[in-house]
């Protein structure tokens, strides 16, 4: 088996930056020589230095942005930053679900007592409005008690003297 | 012109009113909904959803002008009670008011009408017998 030098200043460079690129023998030279490893260590060591400082001394603009924990979370799914928040979503939903138009039947809309619950306030409604058809000046015309709608409306000749002042003339001018 | 418009009116509520005095055939609120009505007038849902936007419309509009004529009545009566009267104001208060009540008027009729459209002729009578017998049923 041929006996493989050291390694070069050339090959350790090449083990740095792409070791899979240096022959087989070499990288199996290099797992084996702790001298090799070492300069290949310390080169490593020095590039790495280099970087920090490096990265130290760029201008801000320069810069890479870096992006905060806190603020990376923001993409993660909410439930798994607050899961209270999300078990609210997931309830809200079920209830919208539930009483959207989809699920919310017509006879659940609208159950018996429902209706007849409406049917009696209708009804009382629409008798006003009747009422309000018939005479909307009940009260202006009725002798006594402006609210008695049950009254009769008394003409002029129907009044009784006692209801009527007579001071010749009319009561307006 | 003013005349004219009340003539006009006139006409209407006296062509109406035979209509309003048959408003009572039809029952009250939503009755499309209880079975009874539904079932024996053959409903269907779709008409069920045309029935509830036509009462919806109609009284929210009933209201509206029975709110209008409460106002109305309201200037009219001060209008009156005025120590010194102006009569072209108090005549052209009740004149606006009297038209508000033709259009209240006219807004009832639209609902039967409209109700007896959609029914058609054979369910209509049959809805003003349900809802005679309806009566009885309730009073039992």
């Amino acid at each position: 088996m041929e006996k493989i030098s050291h390694l070069d200043e050339i090959q350790i460079i090449e083990a740095v930056t792409d070791e899979r690129g240096l022959d087989g023998a070499l990288r199996r030279h290099l797992f084996e020589c702790p001298a090799c490893r070492a300069q290949k260590e310390a080169l490593q060591g020095r590039l790495a230095r280099f970087g920090q400082i490096s990265r130290g001394q760029a201008p801000l603009d320069f810069r890479k942005p870096r992006v905060s924990e806190k603020s990376a979370g923001v993409l993660r799914p909410a439930w798994r930053i607050r899961p209270a928040f999300g078990l609210g979503v997931a309830f809200a939903s079920v209830i919208a679900l539930l009483l959207s138009p989809l699920t919310l039947t017509r006879d659940r809309l609208y159950t018996q007592d429902a209706v007849y619950r409406e049917m009696l306030q209708d009804e009382k409604f629409m008798t006003e409005i009747e009422k309000l058809e018939e005479n909307p000046l009940s009260g202006f015309y009725v002798i006594g008690d402006p609210g008695d709608d049950e009254r009769d409306i008394q003409t002029p000749g129907a009044m009784n003297d006692d209801s009527v002042t007579h001071d010749g003339g009319s009561r307006n001018a | 012109m003013l005349n004219k418009s009340l003539a006009i009116l006139a006409a209407v509520v006296l062509l109406l009113f035979p209509a309003i005095c048959r408003a009572k055939e039809i029952p009250p609120g939503r009755w499309w909904h209880l079975p009874y009505f539904a079932d024996q007038l053959s409903i269907t849902d779709k008409e069920k959803d045309e029935l509830d936007k036509l009462f919806d419309y109609n009284r929210k509009r009933l209201a509206e002008l029975k709110t209008q004529m409460e106002g109305e009545k309201a200037e009219l009566l001060t209008a009156i009670d005025q120590e010194h009267l102006n009569e072209t104001s108090a005549i052209t208060k009740m004149t606006k008011l009297e038209s508000t009540r033709t259009l209240l008027a006219a807004t009832r009729f639209s609902y039967s009408l409209e109700v007896r459209k959609l029914l058609g002729y054979e369910r209509y009578q049959r809805m003003k017998t349900l809802y005679r017998n309806w009566h009885g049923l309730q009073q039992q």
